[in-house]
């Protein structure tokens, strides 16, 4: 598919295994990754404990950051973005940070000023605090010199506002150009229009919604975990992230420099009854894609590879 | 495959086989096979003297019918797994990784610790009767014999294991759903049709609150939240499986492996009483769980299922998967009257449920041949069953079931005076006028009206979080 101008890559290819296990080879391949492992982000203080990091045996040139939504994980989001990944040529430099917060227990708000640590880390401090620590113990440490070229955030419903609202916060407080010119977002159903339905939300979050009345119990939950509240339509919160985004993007016209760190390729699905589908700001125009709800756009599979295609046309 | 990515995967595994140890306190692949095989001459031989039927031990491995002794064995005592049990599966782990071409035995510089060990080990446990399932080992013992490597060049593979591993560090620290399996598997009990959740299944509030804090108005109940924690852990194990051919070496060694997930039929019978009285709430909604739990359950029951009737084959004594009382027969519970239910129901309060059982009655295959002797009789008791049915407030369904036989038995027996005509009229006329307004509206069921509200809205919440507001 064309998007924004760019050439359609070739389809991903899935690793699905379609016969027999293959008889012993004698010589395996090497990977271009170290086995996925737990983040070690210096930072952290019991924040994300459950985050994995897919680390490059090679020196990278660019860093993915996965930030699930509402009850989700690094795990149940974003799996099957690990054997994509190890999949993708184009993957082959780039370290993954798979984050797992806990987004039912705080608020965007606070979700979003841990993850701008993260963030800052990323950007000036990557080898000391975050990827030295989460190497295997023989793997030979990065320079603590060493920064990537590009960061790619990639978020899904509540962790597209999470990551937005921590890179409009990071930039406030100090990015300089050639950071912002390393900074691109993809996101899959972001809820930063705010949730059509909560109870569906909060159901679909903590997998409810695979009972009967599903819907029904999110609802009876929603005032019970404190980061919905940001998520209704009518929220201070996305009413901010609106305001303060787009002030940043005329504040950078102003100066005459780029505020494409700030437009988001976005990805919304035909069946999502949980986000309202519209525009952001100056968001690149949505890619709709049919045949997938809220929960399923961001996961890539045999038959669905379009979510591993949208991060590999950006690498 | 480079010794620095082999050695970091080996160090994954006995981490992963470790926990719940932290991070920082596991051992290092290296001290973790000394200690356990070499040092101390098989963890087996630790354990087993102290073994006792006192001992508080909790299963976590899941052989619902054996002797106690054995659950003991190779079991979780709360905080931690045995030595056995952990390198039963760091030892499963390795073959799988081996298989998957994740790691390689001819790079893994402690690989000869293990060789040296492996067969004491191996042949310690197979002593032990009934005997557990060791076919992991011994293919890892037949690969150090043969000095077969198995790193293949299947990205599949790879990735699926790799997954599993994640799956099983996930898992293995879960301890709410460690807690929830073990419950399940021993004292949780189907033929009480799910005793232990039934506080939390009164009604979705119960639920709801159940599912939050763990607790009803003060009192414990079951931990809901950590079962649906564990259908994650299902799907996660289903995905992984999916993306294999399910009759590779490595689907079926991780279903073997997966030791958490055994009885896998067990695990979804407590589910499926749950989504039972669920449906009370969503009456007359359609809903996913069949095809959830075919997902999930079905499938892996399945495999399992095969997996056994091998072993059997094999004729060795396999560890019982499947084949453990679960829903089975010896569970089975006298047959109670269908109307008497129907009453106990109502007397509970459980309206939608008499009605959706009222309606199975109702709906049960009457005499349709006219001439036959006992049609009238067989018409009586559809019209008796069906204005129970708009006792309860089904007056539509009543009806649809009532009018195909109305043109024969009016035509039939006009002028009788028989008591059945003027009921069964009764029953299509009441459906046409709307149905009556009296006291069994009072009887709805509260979710009928909520399902008529709009969607909740941004607007909507507004209000909510002000009147919490207000109460704080």
């Amino acid at each position: 598919m064309m998007k924004n101008g760019e050439p359609t890559p070739e389809p991903v290819s899935l690793p699905i295994a379609t016969g027999p296990t293959p008889q012993p080879a004698s010589v395996p391949s090497e990977r271009a990754h170290f086995p996925l492992d737990d983040l070690r982000w210096s930072g952290d203080e019991g924040w994300m404990p459950k985050s994995q990091a897919l680390l490059c045996q090679k020196v990278p040139t660019m860093a993915i950051v996965f930030v699930h939504g509402f009850g989700g994980g690094a795990d149940s989001t974003w799996e099957q973005f690990v054997r994509c990944l190890r999949a993708m040529p184009e993957a082959a430099v780039a370290d993954a940070f798979f984050i797992d917060y806990p987004s039912t227990k705080h608020p965007v708000a606070f979700c979003s000023a841990k993850f701008r640590e993260f963030l800052f880390d990323l950007l000036r401090k990557p080898s000391s605090n975050i990827v030295n620590p989460s190497l295997p113990k023989e793997a030979p440490t990065r320079a603590v010199t060493a920064a990537y070229q590009k960061i790619m955030l990639v978020g899904h419903s509540m962790g597209a506002i999470v990551a937005r609202q921590a890179l409009l916060d990071l930039d406030r407080d100090a990015l300089t150009s050639a950071e912002r010119a390393a900074i691109y977002m993809l996101f899959f159903a972001p809820a930063h229009k705010g949730a059509r339905s909560l109870g569906k939300l909060v159901a679909s979050g903590f997998g409810l919604d695979k009972f009967p009345g599903g819907q029904f119990l999110g609802a009876l939950l929603l005032l019970r975990y404190r980061s919905v509240a940001d998520l209704t339509k009518e929220s201070d919160c996305l009413s901010d992230l609106a305001t303060h985004s787009k002030a940043r993007r005329e504040d950078r016209a102003r100066e005459g420099q780029s505020a494409d760190y700030l437009r988001a390729h976005v990805y919304h699905a035909e069946n999502d009854r949980i986000v309202y589908v519209d525009t952001f700001d100056d968001d690149y125009s949505t890619n709709p894609v049919m045949a997938q709800n809220h929960r399923s756009v961001c996961k890539p599979r045999k038959d669905y590879p379009k979510p591993a295609e949208a991060l590999r046309s950006l690498l | 495959m480079s010794k620095v990515f082999a050695n970091a995967a080996m160090d994954r595994i006995a981490r992963v086989a470790q926990i719940p140890l932290p991070a920082g306190e596991a051992m290092s692949v290296a001290d973790f096979v000394r200690q356990t095989l070499v040092d101390s001459p098989i963890g087996i031989a630790k354990i087993d003297p102290q073994w006792s039927p006192s001992q508080p031990y909790q299963v976590i491995d899941f052989h619902v019918g054996i002797p106690e002794w054995f659950r003991n064995f190779f079991s979780w005592d709360g905080d931690d797994f045995t030595p056995t049990l952990r390198f039963v599966s760091f030892a499963g782990l390795v073959e799988l990784g081996v298989e998957a071409g994740y790691i390689s035995l001819e790079e893994w510089e402690d690989a000869p610790a293990l060789k040296q060990a492996l067969p004491a080990f191996v042949a310690k446990v197979s002593e032990v009767k009934p005997a557990v399932d060791l076919r992991l080992l011994d293919s890892l013992l037949r690969r150090f014999e043969q000095q077969a490597s198995g790193a293949t060049l299947a990205d599949a593979a790879f990735a699926s294991f790799e997954s599993y591993l994640h799956l099983t560090s996930r898992l293995r620290a879960d301890g709410p759903v460690l807690a929830f399996l073990r419950e399940t598997h021993t004292s949780w009990k189907p033929e009480e049709s799910g005793d232990r959740d039934r506080s939390a299944l009164l009604s979705p509030r119960h639920f709801a609150e159940a599912f939050a804090t763990g607790v009803i108005a003060g009192v414990p109940v079951s931990d809901v939240a950590a079962g649906v924690g564990l259908l994650r852990y299902f799907e996660w194990l289903a995905e992984i499986l999916g993306a294999l051919d399910p009759d590779s070496d490595l689907c079926a060694g991780i279903v073997r492996h997966a030791r958490w997930a055994h009885g896998a039929a067990r695990v979804q019978g407590r589910f499926d009483s749950w989504v039972e009285q669920m449906r009370e709430w969503n009456e007359g909604q359609s809903d996913e769980w069949p095809t959830t739990a075919e997902r999930l359950f079905g499938r892996l029951a399945a495999q399992q299922g095969r997996l056994i009737a091998f072993d059997e084959a094999g004729q060795n004594e396999p560890e019982r998967l499947e084949s453990e009382p679960g829903l089975g027969a010896d569970t089975e519970q006298e047959e109670v009257p269908a109307t008497e239910r129907i009453e106990q129901l109502v007397a509970e309060g459980r309206i939608a449920a008499a009605r959706q059982l009222a309606l199975a009655e109702a709906k049960r295959p009457y005499r349709v041949n006219p001439r036959a002797p006992d049609w009238l009789a067989s018409i009586e008791t559809l019209v008796k069953r069906c204005q129970r049915l708009v006792e309860l407030g089904s007056d539509d369904a009543a009806a649809a079931l009532v009018a195909p036989v109305i043109p024969t038995l009016t035509a039939k027996y006009r002028g009788s005076g028989y008591k059945v005509i003027a009921d069964a009229l009764a029953i299509v006329a009441r459906a046409r006028q709307g149905g009556p307004r009296g006291e069994e509206e009072g009887q709805a069921p509260e979710l009928a009206r909520e399902r008529d509200e709009p969607p909740v809205t941004g607007k909507a919440e507004e209000s909510l979080y002000r009147a919490l507001d207000e109460s704080l």
